[in-house]
């Protein structure tokens, strides 16, 4: 089957795919973390320009793009509708008791540009690497090994779930299912759901077994080959440097 | 010989109070090639998780000559290595590199030879060039290969494979076969496999011991699956080949001493019957024919 990989268009070449693992995942987080506290409307477009520019430079197809960040933005977009609501101020229009504000209108834009340029780092930070060296990194970055780990197997066994999930899913098909919201039909799924519990569980203790196998012992479990150059350090003085300008940015306007 | 497994007198009950295992001893010589078979839920796996210390046991299962529980755990791993019947279960690491890996630094092994090992072992199971797949992108037969070589990378001398050919494609079931004998013949590894699949067992095993909770029966290939009663009662089943044969007995076949146990063996017994009858083998249907094909269906067919 295909599988939706995020990491699907690691193979790409790019500036921001030749960046060492581990100074990527820092100098990614930092902007990330400078794009989310910028204060005003302005600063937030210029993360978000800057966002775009690294995607771009990325060679991250655009469609890719698009289709992983939809699911979040599904997240990001009653905020929009909420936030001019619920937020006292000037109204631009009102009903009774229900008020549209100005403070709340341009807080929503300003939390969406945020949220927007975020996802889109986010983004590029994961689809420019395998997932495994993301991992790897996290882990050189001292990243508690007990996460690490966590993570290794959430990632590899995701798609064993997901096999699993689609053939008890086509067994159910051939049967005569159809999804059908309404209480027979949610039980079904509660079913489902419930044996994709009891397969893990079991599956779980298989796993240990096979580690126990070669010895496992809770250590650390991966080798990380990576090296820094001169150009990654570079980069990533750029990137933070951008970071700490989107913060002064507002300063200097004002 | 020495003794590459000795196991006396060992039992186990799960929780629940299943028996599972019950006064079990056996011994398995170095170099060794045995198959070990029964029904489902006749206690082969836990008995292979005794043989790794995965359960554990009071001193009943030693490895040339030490008991496996109290082996430390680095030691244990070069001394005996698992496959286990499902290989998403083995393959636990993002890629395949780190998987083979994975027993390697456990053992606590230098970088380099962390390197030569998996390089090596993958090269045995055919799989070079795949250092960076994914689990999830390859096949079941380059799973279970790749299965094979994340134990590999550890060296064991003893080599326990569950169900080694199940559920593979005749093509990867006969190259996982060659693979297993190689290492036997090679590299002088013990084998122990768990199968069902009766025709394969005598390709991977010159001993057989059939398993039901207790050990009901040890021998040579040919005395296990010649033994139709024994069979029956632990819900085996005798190889194609060799029921043809028989069934080719009903009408005035003659063969030599042991029938084939496969298709493979099967020109050899041939060969040796027209030598035995003058360059000719004549078939004939007469009266005890039938008879003599309902008993044959009777003690080896269901």
């Amino acid at each position: 089957m295909r599988y939706p990989d995020i990491d699907k268009y690691a193979w790409l070449d790019s500036p921001i795919h030749r960046l060492e693992p581990r100074i990527k995942i820092l100098s990614f987080t930092v902007l990330i973390f400078s794009a989310v506290f910028v204060g005003n409307i302005p600063a937030a477009l210029l993360a978000l320009a800057v966002a775009l520019l690294i995607l771009i430079l990325s060679r991250l197809p655009v469609r890719f793009v698009l289709q992983r960040s939809t699911p979040i933005l599904v997240f990001v977009l009653p905020i929009l509708l909420l936030m001019p609501l619920t937020v006292p101020g000037t109204p631009i229009w009102s009903a009774g008791p229900v008020a549209f504000t100005e403070e709340g209108l341009s807080y929503a834009v300003l939390i969406t540009i945020r949220a927007v340029a975020a996802i889109v780092l986010v983004l590029t930070l994961l689809g420019t690497q395998r997932i495994e060296a993301t991992l790897r990194a996290l882990s050189l970055l001292r990243v508690p090994g007990v996460i690490i780990q966590m993570l290794f197997f959430t990632y590899r066994y995701i798609y064993v779930m997901m096999d699993e999930f689609l053939s008890i899913w086509s067994a159910m098909r051939a049967k005569g299912y159809t999804l059908r919201p309404n209480r027979y039909g949610l039980s079904i799924i509660g079913n489902l759901v419930g044996m994709l519990l009891v397969k893990s569980y079991e599956r779980a203790e298989r796993v240990y077994c096979g580690m126990e196998a070669r010895g496992y012992r809770g250590k650390p479990i991966t080798v990380a080959p990576f090296s820094i150059t001169a150009a990654d350090y570079f980069a990533c003085l750029l990137l933070i440097g951008i970071a700490g300008g989107l913060q002064v940015y507002p300063l200097v306007a004002l | 010989m020495n003794e590459a497994v000795t196991i006396r007198d060992l039992s186990h009950r799960y929780p629940d109070g299943t028996v599972s295992l019950e006064d079990v001893s056996l011994t398995v010589h170095g170099g060794e090639r045995l198959a070990i078979v029964g029904q489902n839920g006749a206690g082969k796996t836990t008995l292979f998780l005794h043989l790794n210390g995965s359960i554990k046991s009071p001193d009943n299962v030693f490895v040339f000559g030490e008991s496996v529980r109290s082996m430390p755990i680095e030691e244990r791993i070069q001394k005996v290595g698992v496959v286990f019947q499902d290989p998403d279960d083995q393959l636990f690491m993002p890629t395949l590199y780190d998987d083979v890996a994975f027993g390697p630094i456990n053992m606590g092994l230098s970088r380099d030879e962390v390197d030569r090992r998996v390089r090596e072992a993958l090269a045995t199971v055919g799989l070079s060039g795949f250092e960076d797949r994914v689990p999830h992108h390859m096949s079941y037969g380059e799973k279970k290969r790749a299965a094979l070589a994340a134990v590999l990378s550890m060296e064991p001398r003893i080599l326990v494979l569950d169900e080694p050919t199940a559920n593979l494609d005749p093509k990867n079931r006969a190259h996982l076969i060659d693979l297993i004998n190689r290492l036997n013949r090679e590299k002088g590894i013990t084998t122990i496999v768990a199968m069902h699949d009766v025709n394969a067992v005598s390709h991977l095993a010159d001993r057989v011991v059939v398993l039901n909770t207790t050990i009901v029966a040890d021998g040579d290939v040919h005395s296990i699956f010649s033994d139709s009663k024994l069979l029956k009662e632990n819900n085996l089943e005798a190889p194609d080949a060799y029921k043809l044969f028989r069934i080719m007995g009903c009408y005035g076949y003659a063969c030599c001493n042991a029938l084939p146990l496969s298709v493979a063996d099967a020109p050899g017994a041939l060969d040796a019957s027209l030598e035995e009858n003058g360059g000719a083998i004549s078939l004939r249907r007469d009266g005890r024919t039938a008879e003599e094909l309902r008993e044959v269906f009777e003690r080896f067919e269901y």
